[in-house]
């Protein structure tokens, strides 16, 4: 049996947010700050706790450190979160990272004060909520004694039947252990048109994916020329890295 | 008066005399206003509401179930659609201000991946219960609110203990537009035990924190 349709009302939520969820560590820069980010015109506390990694991630935290556990941001400011790397001198060369959640505190409302003589009898009721509290993940990762890892690009795989997508590059790493944090960017090389462009954030335990060329407004143009750019960094800068095009 | 004093006296009457002299003269510079606006990775959720319900004192096995799911309006509104099933007697909606089952919802905006990549869904909880991060179900019970937390109603005098239970319906992955922005429905499902006492009734809240993470590494 299904009750009469209830409408659903515009809900408020809690928020959380960051300037960036991602700080790439190298023995040359081993120190770096993201920004813990208060929207609301309301002080908010700020609660960051270690995640786990898995079992295929290499862990990094005894060489990570990271500040503050809590914090509290005036209203519309952020407040910076600092990571440090600080690797003993007998490190073994290879990619450590660590993971954290931000989540904002959240503020309850103070329970509206009853006065007693206009009590009513309580209806027979049960009320129940299950609360979410959204947290945004931050991963750290440190490189030490590695070369900027990359990625492979294939050719080009056309999807003509796919309503979302027109086609898409596989990508695949060239160092399988190692994550991958790098610009790719797709574009129609004889208009320039740009189909797509964004981070590519492959985890250690990830070997391969696709960046996907999505459909929009358009179709494959007839004799077109498409190009995936890949920088090794972000945000991609100067020419890059490398570049895949098909035709 | 010592030399050094003479030679800033000295200094400032020179100095004065050039100011005394100089015709007031107009000079224009322009002025640089710089205002860099960057995206914040955002992340917003709002709770998961079964509603306040009204419902007879009983004894039995017999459970109550709520289902909440969307649904969409005559006017092409989401909504939320609540499914009674099980023990249907003597149940009712409270549909006054505060009691409108609502299912929830997350908005994310800002991430910096590429379009169409999938960002994760995580869900977990430091209740008791079963949690299946990558499987889209979060189960775990109910235990009593604070007085007025929610909707208003007291806690209950009496809680269910183990016996009222909760799960979570959520999509592992959703994908990020264009714009590095999405959003995701939170789904639930309620059992209410077969037997009910009067000091059962007021507000309950799934017991622990539930925490909802999204990532958009690959």
């Amino acid at each position: 049996m299904a009750l009469p349709v209830v409408a659903q009302a515009q809900q408020s939520g809690v928020s959380v947010a960051l300037s960036d969820n991602l700080i790439v560590l190298e023995q040359r820069s081993r120190s770096g700050t993201i920004e813990l980010v208060n929207l609301a015109s309301d002080p908010t506390e700020f609660r960051i706790s270690i995640l786990d990694v898995t079992d295929s991630e290499v862990d990094g935290s005894d060489l990570i450190r990271w500040a503050p556990q809590r914090a509290l941001a005036p209203a519309n400011r952020t407040l910076p979160f600092r990571v440090s790397a600080r690797p003993p001198g007998d490190l073994p060369v290879g990619e450590y990272l660590i993971r954290v959640g931000v989540t904002a505190e959240v503020q309850a409302p103070p329970p509206i004060p009853r006065d007693d003589a206009d009590t009513e009898e309580p209806e027979a009721g049960i009320a129940v909520v299950v609360p979410i509290v959204p947290t945004l993940p931050v991963t750290v990762y440190y490189r030490h004694g590695i070369e900027t890892p990359m990625v492979d690009a294939k050719p080009l795989v056309e999807t003509p039947d796919d309503e979302k997508f027109i086609g898409y590059f596989p990508v695949v790493k060239q160092q399988p252990n190692y994550s991958f944090v790098g610009t790719v960017q797709v574009i129609e090389k004889t208009t320039g048109t740009l189909i797509n462009r964004g981070r590519l954030h492959l985890r250690q335990s990830t070997e391969k994916s696709n960046v996907r060329m999505p459909r929009g407004e358009q179709n494959m143009i007839e004799n077109g020329v498409y190009c995936l750019q890949i920088w090794d960094h972000w945000p991609g800068e100067g020419a890059p890295t490398t570049e895949v095009c098909s035709g | 008066m010592s030399f050094s004093k003479n030679l800033i006296v000295a200094t400032a009457l020179i100095f004065a005399c050039f100011v005394q002299n100089v015709a007031a003269d107009t000079a224009t510079d322009t002025v640089n206003v710089n205002a860099s606006l960057i995206p914040a990775f955002k992340l917003t959720c709002s709770n998961v509401h079964f509603g306040v319900w009204f419902l007879p004192v009983r004894s039995g096995s017999d459970k109550t179930f709520i289902d909440l799911r969307e649904g969409t309006s005559l006017q092409g509104q989401p909504i939320t659609i609540a499914d009674i099933s099980g023990n249907r007697r003597n149940v009712a909606l409270n549909t006054a201000a505060g009691g409108a089952p609502r299912y929830g919802s997350c908005v994310f905006a800002g991430s910096e991946a590429a379009a169409s990549t999938d960002m994760n869904i995580f869900i977990a909880t430091t209740g008791e219960g079963r949690t299946d991060i990558r499987g889209a179900l979060l189960a775990g019970k109910m235990v009593a609110a604070e007085d007025g937390e929610y909707v208003g109603l007291n806690a209950p005098e009496v809680d269910f203990g183990s016996g009222m239970r909760f799960g979570l319906g959520f999509p592992v992955t959703t994908p990020i537009d264009e714009n590095g922005a999405g959003s995701f429905k939170i789904v639930g499902s309620l059992s209410i035990p077969g037997t009910i006492v009067r000091e059962n009734c007021g507000a309950y809240k799934a017991e622990g924190v539930i925490t909802l993470t999204v990532d958009d590494g690959i």
